[in-house]
């Protein structure tokens, strides 16, 4: 299965806001968009499960056009976690992820049981299991940001988009919540698209990077490839050293702001 | 700059100190000024409002706003054939359409209307018992019971006559909340009628009568007499389906009758006591002696008006509720057009201080129960 | 607020555990069984407060039978319902006048509840209800409109639900445009709209008194107090239709509601069509206010106290509150009209009696509630 995303483009008002932005992306990988605020990030997520109509463009899964998929078939391919994990009401943790199955009650010869076996599985991956009778508002963030991962999987979805996962967690926190992720990513064989400020974690754990500047995709490939000094120079105006380490892959060394930066 | 500051300043003052020199002058002027509608110079009654619907004692209404304007009758021998001979006022005024029809078998026929259902003819015997939602039912009862025993009415003789006083509470066995009767000075009721065996319905109006409480009443009515019970309302307030429901379904299912009344203008004021009267058993003499009595008074308020307003353009007269709006109600209409006013200014909205100085009423009409003073009823303050 | 529950559904006194929380105890969970039993233990928990929730309603209703002030006794009530009885006037009072009043009760007090609780999940404002956001308002202008001036008298007998219904979503849809953002609905905002277009429809109302005679006024000034005195048969027969279909259509979309609840753009997320649930949704509750306020006039407040009451006791979860706050609001008001006219010397206008309460209330839902998040 294939992502395709070729030429889009959004505004709001008639100010842009993404400008012809071409992307290919296959199952299985892991893809990391950093960007300086502004440059569409979000924006760009919300076009791929058509939360946002793009003004031109094209968003293709498979093959199939999303602008002709219905809301309910969109989610049952595109799971998108947001930024804000909050939760109005005191829902159980299971009444939570069993929200996920709504694109699917409806499905050809679906059985009761589907539903309770997919919640089952998607809360046993994130580790949410013993939360299952608590309401959701009185976890902490990280948990609840898991229980966000685990409603998203019981959406069985092939595709997934984390607005910012990583915000706000304690730090240990983070380290768990990407290691789940690409196990997720791994074993389920789902794309993810992660839009996140934290190049650190980002040149860590995704398999390829897509820098965005100014609405447009400025650079993308191989983590190894983009996460280069100068780059990140170009883009966010800081000075980085990069070396590869033994223990945990690409380790990026923050130092410090340009000092020639020009002023914004 | 400075120089502009201060010759502004001393002209600030000398104009603070003219004004204060005249309000003072005015204030202590030799004449008392006079405050609010009292500049209108204008005639100011206070008059009964259960007396201005259309009930038979509209006619106290007539001769009491008759004699606060004009002042005496023009004529006073009048009789009921000159009053029949001018057509004008006796086709305007008198000639009724009766609502009740005799049966030979002794019951009666009676045009029940009420706004909901517009109107039918029921079938009611002759009734010696009645449930009242408003006082002009047993307003009625009381003038027929005191021609027949040929007392004044709302005189001391009739609120100590125990034959008077046994028929009303006999007849009027309950309806409207007692203390509305209080309230409100319909003395009659209160002097009359005893408390302890009147049976309280507990509302003043159609649109809030509980049924229980009404059947419950139609019970312990109809366990008094031997005879016949009725239920006396405004078909007028009857307006809606359920309302209708509500104040016919407790007779249906209690064995007694109703009747509803709608009247509009004064001629109807005349079917209704023939209606009421005929069907609470008073004889013809009893009914149509009231009604020609009341006919010749008014003849004879008429007649007068007519005298005195010939050749004049009508003058303005303002009537007000208790609520502060102009009344609007088509009785008081045709009262102020029965005594040659002009009634445009009856239009239930709120007038102002300066709109009636400037419209001119001459004649300010008042409800005794206002629970207002007569400083905030003429505007003394504005 | 577990005692008013308590009080309120009979015989709900035993299962204290039921409502000590909303947790069943799950220890800890590992396999799929565990997690099943655990479903089990929630579903059978819906089912069992459900099943009190109506028993309560036919106990509530047989209660309300006998009470008025026509002194009948509970074996002569039973005869009169059975049609064994032989007196007349008992008769009339039980199957003329309490039954189809207690019948509009529970069309009018579900109607109302289940409108407040969808009100409240939609905008996701815990003060949402019909007369807070000024559409019940709207519905009594559009009533007074019918009465005062025969407006909609193409409708027939439907002419007064008919015009409440189209003032209710007129209102609702103004209110709504008007607390709309690009990014949803801002939950002050919504309050403050509710609160203008109220002021706004009630001004209407206030002008038309001033403007028509004096028996439609005393009509229209009954309505705004809200009363079931004159609430028969045909007032039941015109409220049923209007209420059912209401309330059938929020039935329907009950998983909708949730995720809606969740969170909206979440609810997009997940593949809910949000265009066509709104709109389902004002339609919903506009006939469901608008058939109410047409038989019972304006009844304030129980569409803001009822949900909360059982939101607190069962939690959000409307696959059991719906069901619970139609049946509940049944309870509530019959409970409401029964104190409103027997309670007090003068029979006091139910709409009186819950506005006394509801104010109240709705201080003590502004007090607690700001420390939940609800934006």
């Amino acid at each position: 299965m294939d992502l395709e995303i070729k030429d889009l483009s959004f505004s709001y008002d008639k100010r842009d806001v993404l400008c012809s932005v071409d992307l290919t992306a296959k199952r299985g990988e892991v893809i990391g968009i950093i960007g300086q605020n502004g440059c569409g990030k979000t924006t760009l997520l919300k076009c791929i499960n058509s939360t946002l109509k793009p003004g031109a463009g094209s968003v293709t899964v498979d093959g199939r056009s999303i602008s002709e998929m219905s809301r309910k078939d969109i989610a049952k391919k595109i799971a998108f976690v947001t930024q804000t994990t909050s939760i109005s009401f005191p829902f159980s943790v299971y009444d939570t992820v069993m929200m996920g199955r709504y694109p699917r009650l409806e499905d050809e010869g679906r059985k009761e049981d589907d539903d309770a076996k997919a919640v089952f599985q998607a809360m046993k991956d994130t580790g949410t299991l013993k939360f299952a009778d608590r309401p959701v508002n009185e976890l902490s963030g990280g948990e609840r940001r898991r229980v966000m991962i685990a409603r998203s999987l019981a959406q069985e979805p092939e595709i997934l988009l984390l607005d910012e996962p990583t915000l706000h967690l304690d730090i240990n926190h983070q380290f768990d919540l990407l290691e789940l992720i690409n196990k997720l990513a791994e074993e389920k064989n789902i794309l993810v698209l992660i839009v996140t400020h934290d190049i650190v974690l980002a040149a860590r754990y995704c398999d390829r990077i897509v820098i965005m500047q100014n609405k447009r995709i400025h650079k993308i490939g191989e983590t190894l490839k983009v996460m280069i000094p100068e780059n990140l120079k170009e883009t966010f105006y800081i000075e980085t050293e990069v070396s590869e380490d033994d223990r945990f892959g690409l380790n990026v060394l923050l130092i410090g702001k340009c000092g020639d930066a020009a002023d914004d | 700059m400075l120089k502009t500051n201060m010759i502004m300043s001393v002209i600030a003052v000398a104009v603070l100190v003219v004004a204060a020199a005249g309000t003072y002058v005015i204030l202590n002027s030799d004449e008392p000024e006079k405050k609010g509608l009292y500049k209108l110079d204008a005639t100011v009654i206070s008059v009964d409002m259960g007396k201005c619907s259309a009930t038979p004692a509209v006619i106290v209404t007539l001769e009491d706003m008759y004699k606060a304007y004009y002042g005496d009758l023009v004529r006073n021998d009048l009789t009921l054939a000159d009053a029949r001979s001018d057509a004008t006022f006796w086709s305007k005024y008198c000639e009724w359409t009766p609502i009740i029809e005799s049966n030979p078998d002794g019951t009666f026929d009676v045009r029940v209307a009420t706004n909901a259902k517009g109107t039918e003819t029921k079938n009611i015997p002759v009734c010696d018992t009645a449930i009242i939602l408003g006082t002009m039912y047993s307003e009625t009862l009381y003038y027929l019971i005191c021609t027949e025993y040929g007392t004044d009415v709302y005189s001391d003789e009739s609120y100590s006559d125990q034959n008077i006083r046994d028929y009303m509470n006999k007849t009027v066995a309950g309806g409207m909340q007692y203390s509305y009767f209080e309230r409100d000075n319909v003395d009659y009721m209160s002097n009359l009628i005893d408390a302890g065996s009147y049976i309280d319905i507990g509302v003043t109006s159609v649109q809030s009568l509980d049924a229980e409480r009404l059947a419950s009443a139609l019970v312990e009515a109809k366990a008094r007499t031997s005879g016949n019970v009725v239920y006396f309302a405004s078909g007028t307030r009857i307006s809606t389906s359920e309302h209708y429901n509500n104040n016919t379904g407790p007779c249906v299912a209690t064995g007694t009758h109703y009747a509803f009344f709608s009247p509009s203008e004064i001629k109807e004021v005349f079917a209704s006591v023939e209606c009421i009267g005929l069907l609470m058993g008073f004889s013809e003499e009893t009914v149509y002696g009231l009604i020609e009595d009341i006919q010749l008074r008014m003849y004879k308020v008429y007649y007068s008006v007519q005298e005195k307003t010939a050749k004049r353009t009508a003058e303005k007269a303002y009537w007000e509720g208790s609520s502060g709006k102009a009344v609007s109600s088509a009785m008081a209409n045709v009262i102020l057009e029965f005594l040659g006013f002009n009634n445009s200014l009856l239009d239930g909205a709120e007038h102002d201080v300066e709109s009636l100085l400037v419209d001119r009423p001459a004649f300010l009409i008042f409800y005794t129960n206002d629970g207002r003073t007569s400083g905030e009823m003429m505007r003394e303050n504005n | 607020m577990l005692g008013r529950k308590q009080l309120k559904g009979k015989g709900s006194g035993l299962k204290g555990g039921l409502f000590s929380g909303r947790r069943i105890g799950t220890g800890d969970l590992r396999t799929y069984e565990d997690l099943n039993k655990y479903r089990r233990a929630v579903s059978r928990r819906s089912k069992t407060i459900l099943a009190l929730s109506i028993l309560g309603l036919i106990l509530i209703f047989f209660a309300a039978l006998m009470i008025g002030s026509y002194r009948l006794s509970v074996v002569e009530v039973v005869g009169m319902l059975l049609g064994t009885s032989d007196d007349p006037v008992g008769s009339y009072i039980v199957t003329e006048v309490r039954v189809p009043r207690i019948l509009c009760c529970i069309a009018v007090g579900a109607a109302l509840s289940a409108s407040g609780l969808v009100m409240q999940s939609l905008f996701k404002n815990p003060m949402a209800s019909p007369s807070v956001l000024g559409i019940s308002s709207g519905a009594a202008f559009g009533a007074s409109l019918a009465l005062a001036f025969g407006v909609g008298g193409f409708l027939g007998r439907y002419m007064v639900p008919g015009m409440a219904f189209a003032f209710c979503f007129i209102t609702m849809t103004a209110v709504y445009m008007l607390a709309r953002t690009r990014y949803g609905v801002v939950s002050t905002t919504l309050l403050l709209a509710g609160v203008a277009i109220g002021a706004f429809f009630s001004g209407l109302v206030s002008l038309l008194q001033y403007v028509v005679n004096e028996n439609v006024l005393s009509n229209i000034v009954y309505w705004t107090m809200g009363s079931f005195n004159n609430c028969g048969w045909e007032s039941f027969q015109l409220a049923i239709f209007p209420v059912v279909a209401g309330l059938m259509i929020m039935l329907f979309n009950i998983k909708e509601l949730n995720l809606v609840a969740a969170g909206e753009e979440q609810a997009v997320n997940m593949g809910v069509n949000i265009k066509k649930l709104r709109i389902l949704m004002i339609t919903a509750t506009s006939l469901a206010v608008g058939g109410s306020v047409a038989i019972s006039g304006v009844i304030g407040f129980v569409g803001l106290i009822v949900p909360h009451i059982f939101r607190m006791a069962v939690g959000p979860n409307h696959a059991l509150l719906m069901p619970l706050c139609i049946f509940g609001g049944g309870i509530f008001m019959i409970l409401m009209d029964t104190i409103a006219k027997s309670a007090f010397a003068m029979s006091l206008p139910v709409g009186v009696l819950t506005a006394l309460i509801g104010a109240p209330f709705f201080i003590y839902v502004m007090r607690t509630k700001k420390k939940e998040i609800w934006d």
